[in-house]
């Protein structure tokens, strides 16, 4: 959505409107797992994480670099306004991602698809015992497919460190797993 | 319990992305531009006093985006009020609303398919700190990529640390790092990394240089080296196994530890090098390695490590 960026970036909030709602999704993504839930924080839950990360986005759009990409920069905003919630909260997000309850359509047998949601559940738990951190570096890398560029931007590090943070955070992941 | 390989792994967490339970939102396109009319534009802005922004964020004062003041959240049951505004109605201009509410649908389930997609890159069997890439490699790393003599000089450490024995620290330090060492005196060091010289607590470097590479590479009269260097961008690999390798807590942002003798290589050479310690520290990037001989343990690496300021 360049040309929306652009226009955006002239204080075109239709424009803006059409640009974040193209990266909602990820954005509810990063702020449940931030959050530790859906309803994480005191109640403040996704919806007003995501919200009050959009009105800053559009209030510090001067920041933005030209040039750069958008969902980074945006996702940023999201994280960075989940922890103030938490913080806020005065305690961590202790709630548990779920998976949305759904219909499985089947694409294999019967048993594949037990074993599929079993597995999903497995590791579902085992992200769960994971600071918001780590869940963070693994969801951005696993659930969004950010690359390590947009990784860093979105952590505000170094490439190099953001392949460290994986690393760990998918050894305490696998850690989790062998318990 | 599942034995997992990688592949199945990010196989199943790409899913576990793709179902997770964000619950469901009343926002799209035509609701955000009106929330963000609502709250106001950038010039409206107004950054907040330190004890406003205190008082909004608990404390918190990470992020440049927490300067910016904060619009009331709507609550959810206002939405819908948000979504009725007439196109235009807050000096907006352009498409009705109802057709970007169309495009933005449209877009949300575009991104929504795309999310299920699994992350197309795998782990690669590495990690980094700063501008050093860590290839893990299996068995003893020296006998692996260190042998290859292509891409520069690999230098054995004892030499070098016979050059320290000598007490010839500077031509260590040569052996250690690069032959095209230049040096420095401290003011042109500091000048060059725009701060003062971060040290370990009790040491004065015997020698400052910047090699090829770039930084400030301190040397103390052990034979241990500080290199220090602002700024981002790959530069260096590092190929150790996996048991050589370790997080140290507690020491900057993020802490790496290699144990024993690996190689290093540059965008110029390759190097045989020591004991290790990386963080990554206030946008500085840090490596205090070992003596040649190893004659400093892990431990006490460490523990230097942590005493720089």
């Amino acid at each position: 959505m360049p040309d929306a960026l652009q226009r955006a970036l002239t204080g075109d909030a239709e424009a803006f409107g059409v640009l974040v709602a193209e990266h909602l999704p990820a954005a509810r993504r990063v702020a449940v797992v931030v959050l530790g839930g859906r309803d994480g924080a005191g109640g403040d839950g996704v919806d007003d994480v995501v919200q009050e990360a959009t009105i800053r986005s559009w209030q510090r759009l001067d920041t933005f670099r030209p040039g750069a990409e958008f969902r980074p920069w945006y996702l940023r905003v999201v994280a960075n306004t989940a922890r103030n919630h938490l913080r806020s909260a005065g305690r961590r997000g202790h709630l548990q991602l779920r998976a949305a309850a759904r219909e499985v359509v089947a694409t294999g047998g019967a048993d594949e698809v037990v074993i599929d949601r079993e597995e999903q559940a497995e590791v579902l738990a085992a992200l769960n015992r994971l600071d918001d951190a780590d869940r963070l570096v693994v969801a951005l890398r696993h659930f969004e497919g950010l690359s390590e560029a947009e990784m860093a931007e979105v952590l505000e590090c170094a490439r190099g460190t953001v392949k460290s943070r994986l690393s760990r955070a998918m050894a305490r992941l696998r850690e989790e797993l062998s318990l | 319990m599942t034995a997992w390989t990688d592949d199945d792994l990010e196989a199943v967490l790409a899913t576990v992305g793709a179902d997770l339970d964000v619950g469901p939102t009343s926002l799209d396109a035509a609701a955000i531009a009106a929330l963000v009319e609502g709250a106001g534009s950038v010039e409206e802005a107004r950054p907040l006093e330190p004890a406003e922004r205190k008082e909004r964020d608990g404390g918190d004062e990470a992020g440049e985006e927490h300067s910016a003041p904060v619009a009331p959240v709507v609550p959810l049951a206002d939405r819908a009020s948000l979504r009725d505004q007439p196109p235009g109605g807050s000096g907006r201009t352009g498409r009705p609303g109802w057709a970007v509410a169309a495009v933005a649908a449209a877009l949300v389930l575009v991104a929504g398919v795309a999310a299920v997609a699994p992350a197309r890159e795998a782990v690669a069997d590495f990690l980094g700190i700063g501008s050093t890439t860590i290839e893990r490699t299996d068995g003893d790393p020296t006998e692996s990529g260190g042998s290859d003599t292509e891409v520069g000089e690999l230098r054995d450490p004892a030499a070098s640390g016979q050059s320290a024995e000598a007490g010839d620290l500077r031509e260590a330090a040569r052996n250690v790092l690069a032959d095209d060492l230049s040096e420095l005196d401290r003011s042109e060091a500091e000048a060059m990394l725009g701060r003062s010289l971060p040290v370990p607590d009790g040491l004065e470097p015997v020698l400052l240089a910047t090699p090829p590479e770039g930084g400030v590479v301190q040397v103390f009269a052990d034979g241990s080296t500080l290199w220090v260097k602002a700024g981002t961008g790959e530069l260096f690999t590092k190929q150790a196994s996996s048991s050589q390798l370790e997080f140290v807590d507690g020491l900057g942002e993020e802490a790496l530890a290699i144990s024993g003798a690996h190689d290093l290589t540059t965008p110029g050479r390759v190097l045989r090098a020591s004991s290790v310690v990386l963080w990554v520290d206030d946008d500085l990037e840090l490596r205090l390695e070992g003596d040649a001989n190893n004659t400093l343990s892990l431990e006490e690496l460490i523990n230097r490590a942590r005493s720089v300021k």
